[in-house]
């Protein structure tokens, strides 16, 4: 007995290690040979020049110097981060009420309201996108209406333009928002809204002073996600937004595959793929530190 | 919580139409007998149903969708139940956490640049248009969801038990099978319905990675409405949005169904 339990531990310290390197291997492959490998060719494609739709030998920054240093680009740059931000402050205005009516209602109703906000998920985004065709389009539901009710006699441009996109995806979005943010109000103490009632606080002064600062971590995490996903969406801004407009995802679809500009598509893809992933890391480090604080 | 202030109530109302909305009017369209968009519907009728049925675009494609989904998330949930154990082996080790970071990057990368990697780097294989690379995108895809799933499976999992099982003799294939798997199930189940979900939905990456030959449901779907566009998509989007439904009420059953164990 003595001398099995004296020579367990030094034995079950490097077994552990190769058995726990030899399960996770296959993972570990497939995530490297299908993700890494594809992204580290792409960035050797963003390092050089083409010719003839031709990749020739020899690495250059002349890709980047030429979407960094362009005012075109900067203005795209621009249009992209504000819309994506549009995005996400309409996903949280909308969000918002939904998410403290569905903390506040009871176990049966709330199961049928989490129903509400996750059934869309569930729903393919360009069969979501064609929803919003039929409502946006110049013979849409809304043109349609606004023509019958003579408000206007032209059909109004709301889709084919960044307004339709904008439109589209904080629809599309909105389910994450409002979970996330349902997640923070759950781990929120009543007593503590309650007591500012008693304490004579107004419903708006009690939000403002003590749902929203608590939400914060809830409101952060939705509207990270919120935007580094419109960041990267492709498909509602195609499908209502149209290939014209300026928005980074749809130039970087353009160039690939209308184009057949590589070295351009994979420099400003690599532009974007960084800036998704600051922006993670960023909201991992704030939420960490927000539960540092919370916890001590 | 107190009740909420009836222009909360009012603006989450509103909020609910505007999500449903477009799903409905989606709906009303496929039954319309017109094949534009009339508004109030004009006249009813199924001829919609019948041909996309009959005209079977998206017949195979549809197959194809399930078919894919179902075995990218079986090969997802071996590969999640391998990467779950090395990492609760691993700990606190350093590695542990760049494994971790691996095994997430595919939830991080857009799917429309991964969509162009992939497109590039399974050119020269052969492996557009060919079910073993749609595959080979949907299993890394499925991956990261199957993974946290069991993960929380894992983490519930109780190492006396496997350390009685040992001490009883068992082999450690047995253990595995006898006492680490039956735990797994719950993960397993969820990360299945979740990883299926994001296999049926996943659409810009399939769309990117096949051209004829290959097609998924959703890439059918995009493909007859900028071809045709007429409330064919809109029956088959009916019918994708009852799945759904049906779908939501399916994961919500399965939440409740193990909660007591939980």
């Amino acid at each position: 007995m003595s001398s099995i339990s004296s020579s367990r531990p030094m034995r079950t310290r490097g077994r552990v290690a190769f058995t726990a390197l030899l399960l996770g291997a296959p993972a570990l492959a497939a995530t490297a040979a299908l993700v890494a490998a594809p992204l580290a060719q792409m960035f050797d494609a963003s390092l050089r020049h083409q010719d003839f739709g031709i990749l020739q030998p020899g690495f250059t920054l002349e890709n980047y110097r030429a979407l960094l240093g362009s005012v075109q680009y900067a203005e795209l740059f621009y249009k992209t981060i504000a819309a994506a931000a549009l995005v996400t402050m309409l996903c949280a205005l909308f969000g918002f009420p939904v998410a403290l009516h569905i903390a506040a209602a009871g176990p049966r109703h709330r199961a049928f309201l989490y129903f509400l906000v996750t059934a869309p998920l569930l729903i393919n985004t360009v069969v979501r996108s064609y929803g919003w065709l039929l409502m946006l389009g110049n013979r849409g539901l809304i043109n349609t209406v606004l023509i019958a009710t003579s408000i206007t006699s032209e059909p109004l441009p709301l889709s084919g333009n960044l307004l339709g996109m904008v439109i589209g995806a904080t629809q599309v979005f909105l389910p994450f928002m409002i979970l996330s943010l349902t997640t923070s109000l759950d781990g929120l103490d009543s007593r503590l809204i309650e007591s500012a009632g008693i304490l004579g606080a107004s419903r708006i002064r009690t939000f403002l002073d003590v749902t929203l600062p608590l939400t914060v971590p809830g409101l952060i995490a939705g509207s990270v996600l919120v935007f580094s996903l419109m960041l990267g969406a492709i498909v509602t801004p195609l499908m209502l937004g149209g290939s014209a407009i300026r928005y980074l995802s749809v130039t970087i679809y353009t160039d690939a595959f209308v184009l057949f500009d590589l070295p351009r598509a994979t420099a400003s893809s690599a532009i974007l793929l960084l800036a998704v992933t600051c922006l993670y890391a960023l909201q991992r480090h704030f939420i960490r530190s927000y539960q540092d604080k919370a916890t001590t | 919580m107190t009740q909420t202030s009836l222009p909360v109530r009012i603006a989450a109302a509103c909020t609910y139409i505007f999500m449903f909305l477009p799903l409905m009017v989606i709906i009303l369209f496929s039954f319309s007998d017109r094949s534009y968009f009339t508004f109030p519907p004009q006249g009813f009728s199924l001829k919609w149903y019948v041909q996309a049925w009959e005209g079977g675009q998206f017949f195979v494609p549809a197959i194809r969708s399930v078919a894919l989904g179902t075995i990218a998330t079986a090969i997802a949930a071996v590969l999640a139940i391998g990467g779950g154990l090395s990492i609760r082996r691993l700990k606190e080790r350093p590695v542990a956490r760049a494994i971790e970071l691996t095994f997430l990057s595919p939830l991080i990368v857009p799917h429309l640049i991964l969509g162009i990697a992939l497109l590039h780097f399974f050119n020269p294989p052969g492996l557009i248009d060919t079910f073993t690379g749609l595959l080979l995108a949907h299993v890394v895809i499925v991956f990261p969801f199957m993974y946290r799933t069991v993960l929380v499976s894992i983490h519930d999992l109780n190492p006396q038990m496997e350390e009685a099982s040992e001490l009883l003799g068992a082999s450690s294939v047995q253990t595995f099978r006898h006492v680490i798997l039956p735990s797994l199930v719950p993960g397993l189940a969820a990360g299945g319905v979740l990883g299926f979900i994001v296999s049926f939905d996943q659409f810009t990456i399939s769309m990117l990675i096949t051209q004829r030959e290959q097609i998924t449901l959703p890439v059918a779907i995009y493909k007859y409405l900028y071809d045709v566009n007429d409330p064919v998509v809109a029956a088959v989007s009916s019918v994708l949005v009852a799945f759904g439904f049906a779908l939501t009420l399916a994961v919500q059953g399965l939440r409740r169904a193990n909660l007591p164990t939980a």
